[in-house]
């Protein structure tokens, strides 16, 4: 293990080549062995993959890394290793270790990777939250980043349809990035895994966080991008999809909103548009499989909060649009008061929905 | 020779009488102030010595020195002219002292004589009424404040001579003749009303709540919405001010010197300092304290438009007043007390652009620079904001309602009824005049909810996500609501109601 865990520590820029060059000496331990000119000479790594290497192999401390993987309960999974992600195994450049706090089982297979901006509006927020739990709580697994904004809010919604989730970070887990989610991150270890193909403490850079992107399509079947600007990681991680012959789903933006740039070009560009779960799921036929059972329940749930007869009233002149308040008075002729008691019945029966500015629209 | 003349000077918003005694010696001239005088009582000789002379009477070239006794409090300001003068001229003969003893006399001095106004009139009044002394002579721009105090014989002047001539006997001054109740009745209208809002139901609704239990509000909305509007006709629909609390206020602006000649303040007053304000100017205070911005609201409104904006610090100080209805003053010589009991109306965009929810102009925020634009208002703060209210701009044909708007008189009648509920209620309690001023002890004794409300306030803090100290908030502008329906019991339509004031604890801006 010692040999592995060294061998990836050296390529923290190039781990995309690892996989050639384990592939090409088979075992990590002949890498260590060789010169610098061998290693050169076989063409599959550059000069700075040998000084990294010798760095290593002089400073690495493995007794403290030892003591990292105990107290943040981690574990290695090589790429020889039975519970190493199947779906990971075949792509590009595959990841030849992973450090796993948690577990992936067998149904993690029916992933879906949901990605999208740090810098979000309100808009994202709703559509990452209801998506990603929708598709949790039919048995799908959700894939992120355990970055700020989207990839935090597709983790927590899975959590909270008690679903399952999986986090891929872009440094070590001990050296957790952002540090806010780090309860969040717990939390997922419990119900899925948080994964790096890091060691513990190494600190994310931006050349990590795209690299880690190809495990995210990597670990899914399909990849779903939420809001993002045309110059983002989102995107890059829907080219590794490409790539790697995932589907790609996006969800589209208003045309004014510089946030959903990147998501409207990706349509452009043959991505599916998406508008609610099942446009994923039809997408991909194993999915249609797995949730064909799960439907029918949820369905009866949804009408058990019958209106009354007041409430109708009100909640015929609601629509999609943002109706105001003010306007609501006027056309029922309602006093404040009373008008008050009927939209709060029909938000707690979740019919309807506050936005900012005293308007209500329909839940979706 | 010596002379004492009688003057009057400010601490706080309250008065006290001040001796100056002028003793006349043989030597070399001079003219010497003590008893802590600062800089503009110093200067008050330049000022004495023109005037006499140009009263046509002598400036007497002896040694001269004044003492202003109690000698340990500091003076400051110029109102000490006129006695001064007075002083020097007694001690020099020129003036008869029989009548000296029985009048005191405010003014500053002209360079020609002449008496101009002084700051804190109306205190001085209030603080005579208890004295033995026949009268007290102010300036002429004054008499209005001075002759609230029905009980004390005002008397105008306008000039050095006139006093002198009226001290010897040559002519009489004119008693200032006033109609309390009159000038009460005369002042007691506002130029606005409630009706000249159009539209905006629901915001007038809110402010409705707001006056009838006292409590403070927060109004979020777009730029021209109509939030400044609305918040500076709040003033019309509270309680009318009773003659007690008209002369309280009158006398912390008779103090600042920003009364401009009106006898009495018998409306609200409505202050919107600007939000570069410092939080001295705001809370009071200053080398010679003044009473600030929270205090010159006293029995009215304070408005803080563009509330994120102002500066933390200034902010924060706020947190006393609002909890204790005074500020209190402390340095090293002495401590003051200003009262400060006013309605915080703040006023804020929902966002740095200004337009997240409104339904012509695209907000351009994202969401964390909406949540670090909230955050410049702190927790503390908040908690003492029991409601916020949003305030959208409205389309032109949402404006133009056949429906005539209520006047302010009407909204104020059904105020004041539920006023004179909660009166009842507080009447056995101290310092609790109004639903927004319970404590915990009071929201268990009077906030009781049946089942049925208890149970519709526990799902709706669930489903809309409120925050636990959203809770007590509730229950207090529930019960406001309550009163104005004139139900002993808070009914669920009324927590359903006091929920709508709820706006930043529901999560709508992220």
């Amino acid at each position: 293990m010692d040999k592995w865990i060294l061998v990836n520590a050296a390529g923290s820029l190039g781990k995309a080549r690892l996989k050639g060059l384990l592939d090409f000496y088979q075992e990590p331990e002949l890498v260590l062995k060789c010169s610098e000119e061998e290693l050169l000479k076989t063409g599959l790594v550059d000069r700075g993959f040998t000084n990294s290497l010798r760095t290593i192999k002089k400073h690495f401390d493995l007794d403290r890394e030892y003591k990292l993987l105990e107290k943040h309960k981690v574990r290695i999974v090589t790429i020889r290793d039975d519970d190493y992600p199947a779906s990971l195994r075949y792509i590009n450049g595959a990841p030849i270790l992973l450090y796993m706090a948690g577990n992936m089982i067998k149904e993690d297979i029916f992933a879906i990777g949901v990605v999208g901006t740090r810098d979000y509006t309100a808009y994202g927020k709703n559509v990452a939250a209801k998506l990603s739990g929708e598709l949790a709580g039919k048995g799908v697994t959700i894939v992120s980043g355990l970055a700020r904004g989207i990839d935090t809010f597709a983790h927590q919604s899975a959590l909270a349809a008690k679903g399952r989730t999986i986090a891929v970070l872009g440094g070590g887990i001990a050296a957790m990035y952002p540090p806010e989610n780090r309860a969040l991150a717990q939390e997922i270890a419990k119900h899925g895994a948080v994964v790096s193909e890091y060691p513990m403490m190494e600190q994310p850079s931006r050349i990590s966080f795209p690299l880690r992107n190809r495990i995210i399509s990597g670990l899914s079947l399909g990849l779903l991008v939420v809001e993002a600007d045309v110059r983002s990681g989102s995107l890059i991680t829907a080219q590794c999809a490409l790539e790697q012959g995932r589907e790609v789903f996006a969800v589209p933006g208003n045309i004014t909103n510089e946030y959903a740039r990147g998501t409207n070009q990706l349509i452009k560009d043959g991505a599916k548009l998406v508008e609610g779960p099942r446009d994923i799921i039809e997408e991909i036929s194993c999915l249609r499989e797995l949730t064909a059972g799960k439907k029918k329940a949820k369905k009866q749930e949804c009408f058990s909060f019958p209106a009354d007869e007041q409430e109708n009233a009100v909640l015929d002149l609601i629509g999609n649009e943002p109706i105001n308040i003010e306007v609501l008075g006027a056309r029922t002729g309602k006093s404040v008061s009373q008008l008050s008691s009927i939209l709060l019945q029909l938000i707690c029966k979740e019919l309807i929905r506050e936005m900012s500015g005293k308007n209500y629209v329909r839940t979706i | 020779m010596l002379a004492k003349v009688l003057t009057s000077a400010v601490l706080g918003i309250d008065a006290y009488i001040i001796k100056v005694e002028v003793d006349i010696s043989p030597g070399l001239p001079a003219f010497n102030i003590v008893g802590l005088p600062d800089t503009s009582v110093r200067e008050s000789r330049d000022r004495v010595m023109s005037a006499i002379k140009n009263s046509e009477l002598k400036f007497p070239t002896k040694r001269m020195t004044v003492n202003m006794a109690p000698a340990d409090v500091k003076k400051e300001g110029a109102s000490f002219d006129l006695a001064i003068a007075l002083g020097i001229l007694a001690a020099h003969g020129q003036v008869k002292t029989d009548k000296l003893k029985d009048y005191v006399f405010l003014g500053e001095l002209a360079l020609d004589g002449s008496i101009r106004q002084v700051r804190g009139a109306l205190s001085i009044a209030l603080a005579l009424r208890q004295e033995s002394i026949k009268g007290i002579i102010v300036p002429e721009h004054n008499k209005a404040e001075a002759g609230v105090i029905e009980s004390l014989s005002v008397y105008p002047v306008t000039h050095l001579r006139q006093v002198v001539d009226f001290l010897n006997g040559d002519c009489r001054l004119n008693k200032f003749k006033f109609d309390l109740k009159e000038a009460f009745e005369r002042n007691c209208r506002y130029d606005i009303d409630f009706s000249d809002v159009k539209g905006q139901m629901f915001a007038k609704r809110a402010l409705e709540v707001a006056a009838a239990g006292g409590h403070n509000i927060l109004l979020i909305g777009s730029p021209g919405s109509g939030k400044t509007m609305l918040a500076k006709r709040l003033p019309t629909i509270l309680p009318d001010l009773s003659l007690e609390e008209s002369i309280e206020t009158t006398k912390i602006h008779s103090v600042s010197g920003n009364l401009d000649g009106l006898s009495l303040i018998a409306t609200r007053p409505f202050r919107s300092p600007h939000h570069t304000i410092s939080d001295v100017a705001l809370i009071g205070g200053g080398a010679y304290p003044k009473p600030g911005e929270v205090s010159l609201s006293h029995n009215g409104v304070l408005f803080l438009d563009e509330l994120p904006e102002f500066h933390r610090n200034v902010l924060e100080v706020l947190r006393q007043p609002l909890e204790d209805g005074v500020v209190t003053i402390s340095r090293a010589v002495t401590s003051l007390t200003y009262p400060a009991k006013f309605m915080m109306v703040a006023a804020m965009n929902p966002c740095p652009c200004g337009y997240h929810g409104d339904s012509k102009q695209e907000c351009l925020c994202s969401v964390f620079k909406i949540q670090k634009y909230h955050s410049r208002v702190s927790g503390p703060l908040l908690d003492r904001i029991d409601m916020h209210v949003e305030v959208p701009r409205l389309k032109f044909t949402e404006m133009t309602t056949d429906q005539p708007a209520e006047s302010s008189a009407a909204v104020r009648a059904r105020v004041n009824q539920a006023r004179a509920i909660q009166q009842d209620r507080f009447q056995k309690e101290k310092h609790t005049y109004c639903n927004a001023h319970m404590q915990a002890k009071h929201l268990k004794k009077h906030c009781q909810l049946t089942t049925e409300s208890q149970e519709l306030l526990k799902n709706a803090i669930n489903k809309l996500n409120l925050s636990a100290r959203a809770y007590d908030r509730i229950l207090k502008v529930a019960r406001t609501i309550g009163d104005l329906d004139n139900q002993p019991q808070i009914q669920s339509s009324h927590i359903a109601e006091a929920l709508q004031y709820r706006s930043l604890d529901k999560n709508l801006f992220a």
